[in-house]
């Protein structure tokens, strides 16, 4: 770790000659272009379908955004990608379809004060869930090797998914736990023919606070602050009396609490979840924590939207789009693009606030 | 230390694309060779693979191997199709003519991807072609499993090893398709050494495309995996649809990972206001999602028509999809279970008096066929592996469990029957059972 931030951010593919940092403006900049272009065409082609698209997409997006915080937070403060994190939102969501349908009787048909109320107690028990699981991940692989070189705590992160992947087998098994409609899904409106549920808005509906009350405790409390200090200098912070392994700890845990929180409204939202669902979905949300900029709250928000809207896009417009098959192509060309191109992300470089 | 995170990612970026290699190709399991043993008198030697449970009938002289996927979604029906087989042996006394047999269920699939994988059917079918006991191998499940061991089983020394689909439909496995080099990469010995007792896809497709004609509809969106068989059913529905004057809207494939929402998807289609939906693929591909979102998107199965085929026709699909499959209209090869006669229903009551399984699935009288086909191939050759894969052709089948039918040189059964299935109150019952006319059942030359 380097200390002090006074030295300017050094492009990535510093190797390269002066000169290629303007092609690689310009070629960020015919990208955006592009994407704009495209964004527009699709909108004049067909106004009605993107706007319900486009609805759709914020949606996907919120969830992402939920699983993507997790990413974010952690990387913020330890520098570690949390591979496993996929996997403890998979976790959430399973713990949801238990406690829901399983325990709790939940099965779409009582009325919503019966619903509401054992809702919330869902959510308790799979923050409660996801929080403890993630923190024990951190206690066990993570905090061993915090003075390791940097490749020993990812490798041990995948490790821990593939154990969290296979333990959600043992317990559950390799189908499907589908869940019935527990979220009200009367339409609110149609748009072209295409619904808007209440579902959908719901679960915009609880992202949004969720991502400001994140933002106000990493930027105004003092547990955000000590948070901003463990990331930018640890030893310095213990030094202030900060206690830096508590700290790290109240990092995992919000990140899976976050998790918790986001496989509830996806198995809420989608209702069915299988054993794997945090591979597909974790590397998606690691795109977007990516693309806003990993490290960065607003951007990894940001980042989320962007790839939920990207994906919805794809799949549901058709003026110059690949369709359902590429949207992973699609993803991951995003990812390294962004990597090549503009490895401090879309936000990344108004960055004060890394947590 | 507000530094760009440039290393740390790279390395972030080339573990991840490892760690999906290893998701997606995982679970192999090392085959061995088989020693010594077989032939002459002796019992047979089990097959030396984690992937084959025990031998039953471990003193029988010929070894016959089945070749399923165990776990996901198809489980309730394999498990089915090896309770089948056990059950024509058993009624034979463990013989075929002068021979004795012993049977060794194996499993091509992994936990991990929850059905057939590559890797898996490869080690399988050179499993078998090592051990000098294995004669035949009734199997496999998947058409894209059968492409792999066919030509590793036709290989086999000394003789090819006789292989009996009950559940295979890619037509490219015994006939000409527009895929070049079909069917003979399959067979490089130029000898034949495989059959199958359902009719293929380009039955299947006809038989969907006649379903929606007879209810009404208009204009259809394909959607389709990509797979051998997922994109090979839909192109032979999309040719019999649009000779039936159906206009078909748009042939597209579809993410199969868990966790996709397909609601955008259904958005778009739901633009172009088709009248039905034909999905070619299989329910563990996130089958349950793309009926659920189909559902949630275009209205139900009633209002915008689900014609599926059968990588979809089993009790785990109502299971998957829960409400949402109410309505939707699913195709099997041959005839129901509740329809059978003579032998057939014998069977039929004969295994729900063994096995008490609350639902009979439909490839479970097929398993039980293909064992017949087998041992009757058996008992008319010398007991060597080139007899006995040469005897499978020209042999006609009688009083089997489907009925009387014969095997043709190419190793297809002269049975086009198909049944249509429709979801009602969250069974599959029969909607109708038809033969596709003849003029839109697609064939191709060999090559």
């Amino acid at each position: 770790m380097t200390a002090g931030s006074g030295t300017a951010r050094k492009p990535m593919l510093a190797v390269l000659p002066r000169f290629s940092q303007q092609i690689n403006r310009v070629l960020t900049w015919v990208v955006v272009g592009l994407f704009v272009i495209w964004v527009v065409g699709n909108f004049i082609n067909a106004p009605k379908q993107f706007v319900s698209v486009f609805l759709l997409g914020i949606t996907l997006g919120c969830i992402y955004a939920l699983v993507a915080l997790g990413y974010t937070l952690v990387y913020g403060i330890i520098e570690l990608i949390n591979f496993a994190h996929g996997d403890v939102f998979m976790w959430g969501s399973m713990i949801a379809v238990t406690v829901s349908s399983s325990w709790l009787g939940l099965n779409g048909t009582q009325a919503w004060y019966v619903t509401a109320p054992l809702i919330l107690v869902t959510i308790v028990v799979c923050i409660a869930f996801c929080a403890t699981l993630n923190v024990a991940i951190e206690r066990v692989a993570y905090r061993p090797l915090r003075n390791a070189p940097k490749l020993a705590p990812l490798i041990t992160a995948i490790g821990m998914s593939f154990i969290l992947q296979n333990a959600a087998a043992l317990v559950y098994g390799f189908i499907e736990q589908p869940l019935p409609d527990i979220f009200p899904t009367k339409a609110l409106f149609t748009i072209g023919g295409i619904a808007y549920t209440q579902k959908s808005l719901l679960i915009v509906l609880i992202t949004i606070p969720v991502l400001l009350a994140l933002t106000y405790l990493v930027r105004s409390t003092r547990q955000g602050k000590a948070m901003r200090a463990v990331a930018q200098d640890m030893d310095a912070s213990r030094m202030m009396g900060i206690d830096v392994d508590r700290t790290i700890a109240f990092t995992f845990a919000l990140g899976g609490a976050l998790a918790g929180a986001a496989g509830l409204l996806f198995v809420m939202y989608q209702t069915s979840t299988r054993y794997d669902l945090g591979f597909q979905l974790g590397l998606f949300a690691f795109t977007a924590a990516v693309l806003g900029g990993i490290g960065n709250l607003t951007g990894a928000a940001l980042g989320a939207i962007l790839i939920g809207l990207i994906q919805a896009f794809n799949e549901g417009l058709s003026w110059h789009t690949p369709g359902s098959s590429w949207t992973q192509s699609l993803i991951f060309s995003i990812l390294i693009l962004v990597l090549v191109f503009r490895p401090q992300g879309l936000l990344g470089e108004e960055v004060p606030d890394r947590a | 230390m507000r530094r760009v995170p440039g290393r740390a990612l790279w390395v972030t970026a080339a573990v991840l694309v490892l760690a999906t290699a290893a998701a997606c190709g995982s679970g192999s399991s090392s085959n061995n060779n088989g020693t010594g043993g077989g032939g002459g008198g002796s019992a047979a030697t089990p097959v030396n693979s984690s992937t084959c449970k025990s031998v039953v009938n471990p003193n029988g002289q010929l070894l016959i191997t089945s070749d399923l996927p165990l776990n996901g979604s198809s489980s309730h029906q394999t498990t089915q199709m090896n309770q089948a087989i056990q059950m024509v042996f058993e009624n034979a006394g463990w013989k075929a003519g002068k021979y004795t047999i012993a049977f060794q269920p194996c499993d091509d699939s992994t936990p991990q991807a929850g059905t057939w994988d590559s890797t898996t059917c490869s080690a399988n079918a050179n499993a078998y072609a090592q051990d000098p006991s294995v004669v035949a191998n009734i199997g496999t499940f998947n058409s894209g499993c059968a492409e792999l061991e066919v030509p590793v089983l036709n290989q086999a020394q000394p003789g090819p090893i006789a292989m009996v689909s009950p559940a295979n439909t890619w037509p490219g496995l015994t006939q000409g398709t527009k895929v070049a080099a079909e069917p003979s990469k399959y067979y490089p010995t130029g000898t034949r050494n495989y059959a199958r007792v359902v009719a293929p896809d380009n039955f299947q497709g006809p038989a969907l495309a006649q379903t929606a004609q007879g209810l009404g509809v208009k204009s259809v969106y394909i959607l389709n995996d990509k797979q051998a068989y997922g994109a090979g059913v839909a192109q032979y529905f999309e040719d019999a649809a649009k000779k039936l004057g159906i206009k078909v809207l748009g042939n597209s494939a579809y993410n199969t990972k868990t966790g996709t929402n397909y609601q955008a998807l259904f958005q778009g289609i739901a633009a172009k206001h088709p009248d039905a939906i034909m999905v070619g693929g299989l329910i563990c591909e996130n089958g349950g999602q793309l009926i659920k979102d189909k559902v949630a998107v275009l209205g139900d199965n009633n209002k915008v028509k689900l014609l599926l085929p059968d990588g979809f026709t089993t009790s785990q699909t109502l299971t998957d999809a829960g409400k949402a499959a109410e309505g939707l209209y699913a195709s099997v090869a041959g005839v129901p279970t509740d329809q059978l006669t003579g032998a057939g229903a014998t069977f039929v009551s004969d295994f729900q008096a063994k096995y008490n399984p609350d639902f009979i699935d439909p490839y479970t009288p097929y398993a039980a066929a293909a064992a017949q086909v087998v041992l009757q191939a058996i008992a008319a050759s010398d007991g060597t592996r080139a007899s006995i894969s040469k005897n499978l052709f020209g042999a006609k089948v009688t009083d089997s469990v489907l009925g009387t039918f014969s095997i043709n040189d190419a190793g297809d059964t002269d049975q086009g029957s198909m049944t249509v299935d429709v979801a009602k109150n969250g069974k599959l019952v029969t909607y109708k059972v038809l033969t596709p006319s003849a003029n839109l059942v697609e064939t191709f030359p060999d090559q």
